[in-house]
């Protein structure tokens, strides 16, 4: 078992002197990273860094160990002062929206980059799921590749030659195996890469959205695969997918613009603050006017929120939606429904009337008009949800508002289940039935 | 610096094992794409030297070859002149070569390095056997220095690692200075004694006795010539010398790679 210390002198590896519990594997202590916004400053400063890595003065050997280190002009920070622990068997989730930090963290995990502040032990060996196809030549045969991408990831070839027929086993190409790469398909590739990667055995487990790859089946292999990997590992793994995080990870980190906002062990907690942290967009209205929503309440058991609001709400909570609508009375007959988005923009509830059409209403006299929806059980998964209203003519010829982003719903659900509806059905087996009566 | 050092050396089998799959990839690719495959090595000394040969039959130049048949004389200097030049071209590429997988994947990145130099060992190689049929038709008598002529075709290649590696830090970052290097390579051909001998006297001499690659070039011709212009001493040194600074290169290379990796990784 190897020992390695990183730290922000240079990322060649050191014995470590510090003391390890059995299973302690990494230690991460005040993690900095910068970046530079202008790439000619950014090469600059890269030469700079050499300098400084090859004769480094007293100066920057003291601020090796400040915890933030100092921004030169045009300099962010990518990742800002991080500390965690991790033993084997623990599975650490790092949560946050692009640019949080999250693959930067990864990367100086697995020694790539070097970090600005703070140190990282790391003890045993380190593997990594990020690219998945660094090693492929397209022109070679799946058989050639197998052994490139093997070596890349630090197989020696007796044991790739080992473990050969089992990598061509799990990557299910079959007749493939001697074609040249260029002929294979996204998933195909997808798949010889994560075989060989499947077959590694870290100590510690570094997992950047691989998951996200390759049709269901497949999908469901690589979860397998990584789950038994973790059992003897420690593992870091970055994701956009809650359900995966609740099935996996142990402990989380939510990260936003390069600061940690949550730590600990409570995955529902640290998954609330990371949906939370979602940038809510600008409320639109489109169509062609004559209708124009002025408020809109959406309420929980618990909660009430007006227009561009957040309601909050747990899984299984009644949803009651009321929006007022202003319209000149001449319109006679219009449809209202609600629709409801998760935050990668499917539609995934439209709140309609018995006959699967908006909701019917007659504009009064008076112009203004107020409609509302109830829904007695919200079965929607957890996450955030957006909410449009629409107002159509009868006969939907005519759309009169598109009110987009009126309202946000932010639905809390303790599940590993990806699917958009959690439905709790009534149950029975012949025994339970038997039971009944 | 120390520990860098230290994991070369520990990592050695380790690198060196992955340099060679680079090595046959890269290889295997690049002639399975092609119909003439490995006569493309053979070519550029072959062209490069063909057309100084026809210039030197139609006495539009006139170079004194020492005794020897000019083609011989100036095909041993061109293959010596190739390797030098595709080898500090290639190490210069290194990192270039891996960008797109640098800052993904964690390995022993002094692999490039040694693929590389497997690389140009290959080229330089397969380059040199158009001697053996020039040898054979223009009559030179066999003589037992001839088998001491790789060992100048590898210190023309050392000297190329050691100032390829030795820019790679900045030429890495900075576009410029494979431009600038390009171009001053095609000066410095003029500037070294390879269509030609070394001149007796003159400005040309006091700048080709400075320039490296004189004792090498001159001396591996000798070898295979049997001429006099060989410069033992200034070849060892020359030789020593490369190996030393590719070494020290080598070690700051391991330092300073992740540096490299932060500002180009994509």
């Amino acid at each position: 078992m190897t020992e390695a210390v990183i730290t922000s002198s240079g990322a060649h590896p050191e014995r470590a002197q510090s003391e390890f519990g059995a299973e302690l594997l990494v230690v991460a202590e005040h993690v900095s990273k910068k970046f530079c916004r202008s790439l000619k400053r950014s090469l600059w400063y890269g030469l700079k860094d050499i300098g400084g890595a090859l004769l480094p003065s007293r100066q920057e050997q003291a601020a090796l160990h400040e915890a933030l280190p100092a921004l030169r002009r045009d300099e962010f920070m990518a990742v800002a002062d991080v500390s965690f622990e991790l033993r084997r068997g623990e599975c650490l989730g790092l949560i946050g929206h692009n640019g949080a930090g999250k693959s930067t963290l990864l990367k100086i995990l697995n020694g790539l980059l070097p970090p600005d502040g703070g140190r990282i032990t790391a003890r045993g060996r380190v593997a990594a799921l990020i690219e998945l196809n660094a090693g492929f030549n397209p022109i070679l045969s799946g058989r050639e590749n197998i052994f490139n991408e093997a070596a890349l990831l630090g197989f020696t070839m007796s044991e790739t030659r080992a473990k050969f027929e089992s990598i061509v086993d799990f990557a299910e190409i079959g007749d493939f195996l001697d074609m040249p790469v260029q002929n294979y398909s996204s998933g195909m590739r997808v798949r010889l890469g994560f075989a060989v990667a499947a077959h590694m055995e870290p100590d510690i487990l570094l997992i950047d959205e691989v998951l996200a790859v390759g049709d269901v089946a497949f999908r469901f292999k690589c979860l397998n695969a990584i789950g038994d990997l973790m059992k003897t590992s420690a593992v870091v793994f970055v994701s956009h997918a809650m359900p995966q995080v609740f099935r996996l990870c142990t402990d989380l980190i939510v990260m936003d613009h390069g600061a940690v906002t949550y730590q600990g062990t409570s995955i529902a907690e640290g998954v609330a603050i990371y949906l939370s942290l979602f940038r809510e967009s600008a409320e639109t209205v489109t169509g062609s006017g004559e209708v124009s929503i002025a408020a809109l309440t959406a309420s929980s058991t618990m909660h009430a929120a007006g227009l561009g609001g957040t309601l909050k709400a747990a899984h299984g909570d009644t949803l009651t939606l009321t929006a007022t609508l202003e319209a000149p009375p001449s319109l006679g007959r219009l449809r209202v429904q609600f629709l409801i988005w998760n935050a990668e923009m499917l539609p995934v509830l439209d709140v309609l009337c018995e006959t699967l059409d908006g909701f019917p209403i007659e504009v009064p006299d008076t112009g203004s008009t107020v409609v509302s929806a109830r829904i007695p059980r919200l079965e929607l998964n957890g996450g955030k949800y957006t909410i449009s209203v629409i107002a159509a003519s009868f006969d939907y010829s005519r759309i009169y508002c598109r009110h987009d982003n009126s309202a946000y719903l932010q639905i809390t659900a303790e599940s590993a289940s990806g699917a958009h509806i959690l439905s709790v059905a009534e149950w029975s087996t012949p025994q339970s039935n038997y039971h009944n009566r | 610096m120390r520990g860098a050092a230290r994991s070369l050396i520990s990592g050695f089998g380790q690198a060196r094992a992955l340099a060679w799959r680079f090595f046959l990839r890269d290889t295997r690719a690049d002639h399975r794409q092609s119909i003439l495959g490995y006569v493309w090595l053979i070519v550029p000394p072959l062209a490069n030297a063909l057309v100084w040969i026809f210039l030197n039959d139609q006495d539009v130049i006139t170079v004194d070859s020492r005794g020897a048949p000019y083609p011989v004389f100036v095909l041993a200097g061109t293959v010596l002149w190739t390797g030098f030049n595709s080898s500090v071209m290639g190490m210069l590429g290194v990192i270039g070569g891996a960008r797109s997988f640098l800052g993904k994947v964690n390995f022993p990145h002094e692999s490039l390095v040694y693929t590389s130099i497997f690389k140009s060992l290959m080229e330089a190689g397969i380059a040199a056997l158009v001697l053996v049929p020039a040898l054979l038709v223009f009559g030179v008598t066999a003589r037992p220095t001839m088998l001491f002529f790789p060992i100048a075709l590898a210190g023309s290649l050392l000297l190329g690692w050691a100032l390829g590696l030795l820019l790679v830090p900045i030429a890495a970052l900075y576009s410029d200075v494979s431009r600038a290097l390009q171009l001053f390579l095609r000066f410095a051909f003029f500037l070294t004694p390879v269509i030609f001998s070394l001149p007796s006297s003159g400005a040309a001499r006091a700048v080709m006795l400075w320039n490296p690659l004189t004792p090498i070039i001159t001396t591996g011709r000798s070898w295979i010539t049997g001429s006099d212009e060989a410069m033992p001493t200034a070849f060892l040194l020359v030789l020593g010398g490369s190996a030393v600074v590719l070494i020290a290169c080598l070690v700051v290379y391991k330092v300073i790679l992740p540096h490299l990796v932060e500002r180009l990784s994509t």
